[in-house]
């Protein structure tokens, strides 16, 4: 059974012991499940997508995910990295049951969320999981003012007085560096990138979530502008303890936020380790490719030792047997199409899918 | 959260007064009608418009069916008839303006009556999906492959020529139109994240609906309306002509173009001046719906 | 890294005192003022900088694509050794297709997509063969098929009939790439070539270039606002700021170098994977408005560094060494831009 829980050393499986809390407005600081519990843990997801085959009248199907876990302690931030068609973006959307996964389960501060082909969130109003897009226009109406936007979750959290609704609206937006009296009333058109972008963390902040997700949040910023919007992640991450799961594809841009990072090639996970861990030692050769493809950085830079991939990307709806990465790896062998590799620890929190590792368990 | 520190203004701006959307999207719209651009054109239909409905009662013009033999085909000028008689001896002018009055009618009428069913059904096409959808995807998809007037000749020529025929008929071209801009809009629009965001947070459909997809899929169906009622009007004065619109005594720009036709050569103006009202009224009617198009493109 | 011998002596693009107006709303707005850089054949040269430099457009007017009616360009432009304000229009056209190209950020927008790629380079080939040697259908084939596998594209053979939309960024951008080589340029202008791609793709479409720059001798410029990767690809960088050259040198120790405070900005502004937890430090405030640039020094108002002559005295370019220039009144010492790191 594959597991790469962090902090919780007891080994845990999926927390099939609690169902949805019905209806108390559950304030997660005040009651836990389990103190060591991962606040959020999710088990082999699956997802699917039926596409258009290359000749006509036949249906493809995209293996996205393809059994995909993890867990997330209180507070810590995970980065799930990889490159298009890894599957980061969909299990994203799973988390949020647009569309649900296909199989697997998904526990959030005890509570399952909706998986199975028809799941949809029950609407207990209790803004478990918010999400920041990548494109920040694309996720604001552009008919609504700022302040309808950002007091939207909060309307379906069902708070009702105005003043309370306005207050916590001008508290969000000034924790985000935007001043409601300048701001409230304007249109996403009169915004620029970085000010759109804070407008959507405003908005996925405002009603308290327990888990936020970053959709690739800088990469449709400019250069200077991506740099604010880290520093103000940073901040609100120390300021709220936010829980957060990061989706990028560049590694750089996750090591400084991120406590841990999960690597995914084609639906399934290679690797997870914490942050400095995996930039000092990646056991897996995909991470080590993925680190050495990054120009060294200009602050002291480390020249790695560039691993090529081999190869074309495989076909999604055709992934390779056993171990997807091995079409591509610089060091396969016939294992790798046989067994698909299983994550194991290699060291304490630092997990590999692969059976030629470049690390070996230490000890 | 514990309570933060904000500058005053913020404080204002909690106690402030309520933001009136309505107000602040009309007085939008009232900006974007005092351009010139639109409201030239605009204030010439508008001319129009009440010229036709209006213009009798105020003039005491008298009825289109109201001449008699004797005065037949009297020019432009004559005492009482400020543009003529017609072969019967009606007023050319008050014939003109009832005519418009039909016109009019049929415009405003088949657009308003394509616009609601054809959005209706598109976007509902677009929800519901499945079978449905299909359904209503190619019952477009038919209606569309007739020739519009050919189409609308049919089914009046079927229904027999009378007022509400007649906007039946065209009504039926437009319903595909508007059907599947407003089923490609919903589809364009549901898929934004601003309406993934409250959907997965559990806000009920209504609100989302009412709230993120009208308002952004019926702008765009707006656009066509006004477009639309240029190419109703057409219509009527097509079918009209053919015989299969607006029947005689009553007057319409199409029938009026159509009796005049034998007299071109001595009494042209029986031709022209139909003609040039339907062109004035339908190109200012496009010219406006053409520049209230671009302010809207620059705005966003 | 060996290099053929270069077609020209001497370098093979040069600039000189490039302004450029824009005539816009009544007025001229001055977007980029007085830019100069070489190249020399087989370098690689990165022009670094934030969105609204001015970079993308001072390559374009490089290669002639601005419409004269909207923009005034003065200055000088050598392309292979000719000075194009001393052609003719057409004979500019025909001289610039021959010796550059334009490699953009989305290769969807430079493919045709109802096109099968392999006739796309193979119509290339035949437009630009008239002169010296007329190719057949046949051996243009071939040298498509060539110069595809040339570019890295596997089982060329197959690929040759794929429509655009069937390949993945990286192979798109290979096939513009392949297309340029098929103008027989010897300079490609690459405007941010792997923005739009994958980590991994983007460091094999760089070593496409660099390969190309080897084998071929052909010469790149590459604009880009991620200076990690013009500084471990290029020799020589120039950093733009609000149109204007702030700082031009060799890439090699550029973090040791640098003496402009942009620069030094820049270096902190870019995520570094490398550095324990730092975080990228915001450049505060943003560009000027080319409508409204500040009275003295454009980037006095962000300048951690500035002085009080600063907003009174426009700098000019002062050389610091051979390959070195900068324009700043009061630069950084050398060698503090890397200190300032040091946690």
């Amino acid at each position: 059974m594959t597991s790469q829980t962090p902090a919780s050393a007891s080994g845990q499986a999926t927390s099939e012991d609690t169902g949805p809390v019905a209806g108390a407005a559950v304030d997660p600081t005040a009651t836990e499940p389990r103190a060591d519990a991962p606040l959020l843990q999710v088990t082999d997801l699956v997802q699917e997508f039926t596409v258009k085959g290359s000749k006509p009248f036949q249906k493809g199907r995209v293996s996205a995910v393809a059994g995909v876990s993890f867990g997330i302690a209180r507070g810590e931030t995970l980065a799930l990295v990889g490159e298009t068609g890894s599957g980061k973006s969909t299990v994203a959307r799973a988390l949020l049951a647009s569309p649900p996964a296909l199989s697997g389960s998904i526990t959030l501060n005890g509570r399952a969320l909706p998986v199975g082909k028809n799941a949809k969130h029950t609407g207990t109003g209790r803004a478990g999981v918010q999400m920041v897009f990548q494109d920040p226009f694309g996720a604001l109406d552009p008919r609504w003012t700022v302040a309808r936007s950002i007091t939207e979750p909060l309307v379906t959290a069902g708070v009702d007085s105005r003043e309370e609704r306005r207050r916590r609206v001008a508290e969000i937006m000034h924790l985000v560096g935007l001043d409601a009296s300048r701001f409230a009333g304007r249109l996403p058109r009169e915004l620029s990138g970085g000010q759109a972008q804070r407008v959507a963390i405003a908005r996925a902040l405002v009603g308290e979530p327990d888990l936020l997700i970053l959709d690739e949040p800088v990469t449709a910023l400019d250069v200077s502008v991506q740099a604010q919007i880290l520093a103000l992640l940073f901040d609100l991450r120390q300021r709220l303890s936010l829980t957060s799961l990061l989706i990028a594809h560049d590694l750089a841009v996750v090591r400084a936020l991120a406590d841990r990072i999960a690597i995914l090639y084609l639906g399934r996970i290679c690797e997870t380790a914490p942050t400095a861990e995996l930039f000092r030692s990646p056991a897996h050769p995909y991470t080590a490719a993925l680190l050495s493809a990054i120009p060294p950085g200009l602050r002291g830079g480390v020249q790695r030792e560039r691993v090529r991939i081999t190869g074309r990307q495989p076909s999604p709806l055709n992934p390779p047997s056993g171990c997807r990465f091995r079409t591509r790896c610089p060091m396969a062998q016939p294992t790798c199409a046989d067994v698909v590799p299983e994550l194991h620890d290699i060291a304490p929190g630092h997990a590999v899918a692969c059976h030629f590792p470049l690390v070996t368990e230490a000890g | 959260m514990t309570q933060l520190a904000l500058p005053d203004a913020d404080l204002a701006w909690i106690e402030g007064s309520r933001e009136h959307r309505f107000r602040s999207s009309a007085r939008a719209a009232l900006r974007v009608c005092a351009a010139p651009a639109v409201a030239i054109p605009g204030a010439v239909f508008l001319l129009v418009v009440l010229a036709c409905f209006l213009g009798p009662a105020l003039f005491h013009i008298q009825s289109p069916n109201s001449g008699t033999i004797t005065d037949s085909l009297k020019p432009v000028g004559a005492p009482g008839h400020l543009l003529g008689t017609n072969p019967i001896g009606n007023d050319e002018l008050s014939r003109l303006l009832f005519g418009g009055r039909v016109s009019i009618i049929v415009g405003i009428g088949a657009t308003a009556i394509s616009l609601t069913v054809g959005s209706l059904l598109g976007m509902s096409a677009c929800y519901f999906g499945g079978f449905y959808e299909k359904v209503i995807m190619r019952l477009f998809d038919t209606l569309l492959a007739f020739p519009s007037l050919i189409l609308a000749m049919t089914i009046a020529d079927y229904l027999g020529p009378a007022l509400q025929n007649t906007i039946l008929a065209i009504s039926m071209f437009g319903i595909s139109q508007f059907g599947r801009l407003a089923w490609s809009q919903t589809l364009r629009v549901r898929s934004r994240d601003f309406v993934v965001a409250p959907r997965a947070d559990g806000a009920p459909g209504r609100r989302i609906i009412g709230g993120h997809i009208l308002p952004n899929v019926i702008p765009p169906l707006l656009g066509l309306a006004l477009f639309h009622v240029g190419t109703a009007m057409m219509m009527e004065a097509g079918l009209s002509y053919l015989g299969l619109g607006i029947a005689q005594p009553n007057p319409s720009w199409g029938n009026m173009i159509s009796d005049g036709q034998q007299y071109l050569y001595n009494a042209p103006r029986l031709v022209i001046m139909p003609c040039i009202a339907l062109i004035v009224t339908v190109v200012s009617l496009n010219l406006m719906a053409d520049a209230i198009q671009r302010k809207q493109e620059t705005r966003s | 890294m060996t290099q053929p011998t270069p077609a020209v002596t001497g370098p093979v693009v040069r600039v000189e005192d490039l302004n450029i107006k824009v005539h816009a709303g009544g007025e001229w707005t001055h977007l980029v003022r007085d830019v100069s850089y070489t190249v020399d054949p087989g370098d690689c040269l990165a022009i670094v900088g934030e969105s609204g430099a001015g970079k993308s457009i001072t390559i374009r007017a490089v290669l002639g694509l601005l419409d004269p009616h909207k923009f005034q360009v003065t200055g000088k432009v050598w392309l292979g050794g000719t000075e194009l304000g001393t052609l003719r229009p057409a004979a500019r056209r025909a001289h610039v297709t021959r010796h550059a190209s334009l490699v953009f950020q989305d290769p969807s927008r430079s493919l045709n997509p109802i096109m099968r790629v392999g006739p796309q380079i193979t119509e290339t080939l035949l437009a630009g063969s008239g002169k010296q040697e007329k190719l057949t259908r046949a051996q243009a084939r071939e040298r498509s098929i060539d110069l595809m596998r040339a570019v890295g594209i596997g089982a060329p053979e197959e690929r040759y009939h794929a429509y655009p939309h069937e390949l993945s960024g990286g192979m798109k951008q290979r096939i513009v790439i392949a297309i340029a080589l098929a103008c027989g340029s010897q300079v490609m202008f690459c405007d941010e070539p792997t923005s739009a791609l994958d980590v991994t793709t983007q460091a094999q479409i760089m070593d496409l270039l660099d390969d190309l720059r080897a084998k071929r001798g052909i010469t790149t410029v590459v604009i880009t606002h991620d200076l990690a990767l013009a500084v471990s690809r290029a020799e020589q960088v120039i950093v733009m700021y609000a149109g204007q050259v702030v700082e031009a040198l060799p890439a090699a120790r550029l973090a040791a170098s640098a003496r402009m405070p942009y620069t030094e900005a820049l270096i902190y502004a870019a995520p570094d994977p490398d550095s324990e937890g730092g975080l990228p430090r915001p450049i505060e405030g943003r560009p000027p408005d080319p409508r409204f640039p500040p009275p003295g020094c454009s980037f006095q108002p962000r300048c951690g560094h500035a002085e009080a002559d600063c907003a009174v005295q426009a700098p000019g370019l002062t050389v610091v060494d051979a390959n070195h220039s900068l324009r700043c009144l009061h630069p950084l010492a050398a060698g503090s831009a890397l200190e300032a790191a040091r946690p």
